[in-house]
């Protein structure tokens, strides 16, 4: 069930447009996965017939059942939430543990589960509250800090020019970099900051369901993701400059 | 930077006004996630269709989503994991 559709172009792109424009300017303004409420029910009386061949009736609906019903639907998002849960703690033991605890909170809460409603938000909100609460406490790595660094890209803005239409050197370097050097850069920034920039970038949550599992306002969702992609893109550049790319400064020295 | 960049940074014609400029990169990461409506999305593409620093910040912030997203999210569960999840529920079930 992949979550993050390829956005179709939606307004006209001049055909002479440079592949970089092309793709930008092909993004939708509408977040995907949330369209409008009539859309929704749409969405989901489509579903419910394909899908579901009977609504689950709570009131009626046997231990058995339910139980089927939680392993079939729930368990299906097992290699998410392990993915998450190792970029939250870091470690694989403390991932499968958090994992674990998630699903058996899950399981027996489940019967407060509204059929029809975001079940992988919902796990991913237990999931949250269990690594906040039990793990997050017990893990003392270095981390950067959620510091002052307030969109300092704006600054930036006028450095990084090019007049061929290409990419910029940056985004060429950073296209180029090992999977681990990405893994990495995002394990150094602080929870919340890793945790939003997943939720939105793997994940494709909307701010409003980020909120949601967050526990938080969409400002601070909008915060968070800002200063940790902010963080991420400098980490990045960092690794590519280490390995002899060529990646243009993209501050005013 | 090189001066001569800068240089032409400055001189490009066409180029919008720093105050466009901010209100453009301002959202950079809202209209990434798609999260700004219709008529913000037209102004943002407008503007991008003419100023190519903003047109680089925005390609290298995409740049930076599509990485996470291809390189963070692909770690598959342990198969004893699901065993145990399993195990658990089981125990959990047979105590009600």
């Amino acid at each position: 069930m992949p979550m993050f559709v390829t956005p179709l172009p939606r307004d006209t792109v001049r055909e002479s447009a440079s592949p970089v424009l092309s793709y930008v300017m092909s993004i939708p303004a509408t977040h995907p996965t949330a369209p409008s409420s009539s859309d929704l029910d749409s969405q989901a009386d489509e579903l419910l017939a394909s899908a579901q061949p009977a609504p689950v009736d709570l009131a009626t609906e046997t231990q058995t059942e339910r139980d089927a019903r939680f392993e079939a639907d729930a368990l299906q998002y097992l290699d998410q939430l392990y993915a998450a849960a190792l970029r939250m703690t870091r470690n694989p033991s403390d991932a499968e543990d958090v994992v674990q605890e998630t699903y058996a909170k899950a399981y027996s809460s489940f019967h407060q589960f509204t059929p029809g409603t975001n079940l992988k938000a919902w796990l991913y909100r237990i999931l949250t509250n269990t690594y906040i609460n039990t793990y997050r406490k017990k893990q003392r790595q270095p981390q950067l800090s959620d510091g002052e660094n307030v969109e300092d890209w704006q600054i930036a803005r006028a450095a990084s020019h090019t007049s061929s239409g290409l990419k910029s050197a940056e985004t060429v370097a950073l296209e180029n970099l090992p999977d681990s050097d990405v893994k990495d850069a995002l394990q150094q920034l602080s929870p919340d900051f890793r945790l939003a920039v997943f939720l939105a970038d793997v994940e494709g949550f909307a701010y409003k369901e980020i909120a949601e599992i967050m526990g938080t306002p969409i400002g601070t969702v909008m915060s968070r993701l800002n200063r940790g992609r902010t963080q991420l893109r400098r980490l990045l550049s960092d690794y590519a400059r280490d390995r002899g790319m060529r990646v243009k400064e993209d501050t005013p020295a | 930077m090189s001066t001569e960049t800068s240089r032409e940074a400055a001189e490009t014609p066409g180029r919008g006004t720093d105050a466009e400029c901010e209100h453009v990169l301002a959202r950079v990461h809202e209209f990434l996630d798609h999260e700004v409506d219709t008529a913000t999305g037209d102004e943002i593409r407008a503007h991008l269709s003419e100023c190519e620093p903003c047109l680089d910040r925005f390609d290298v912030e995409q740049a930076v989503k599509s990485l996470v997203r291809r390189c963070c999210g692909n770690d598959k569960a342990p198969a004893h994991l699901r065993v145990s999840i399993m195990t658990k529920i089981q125990v959990t079930r047979e105590t009600f």
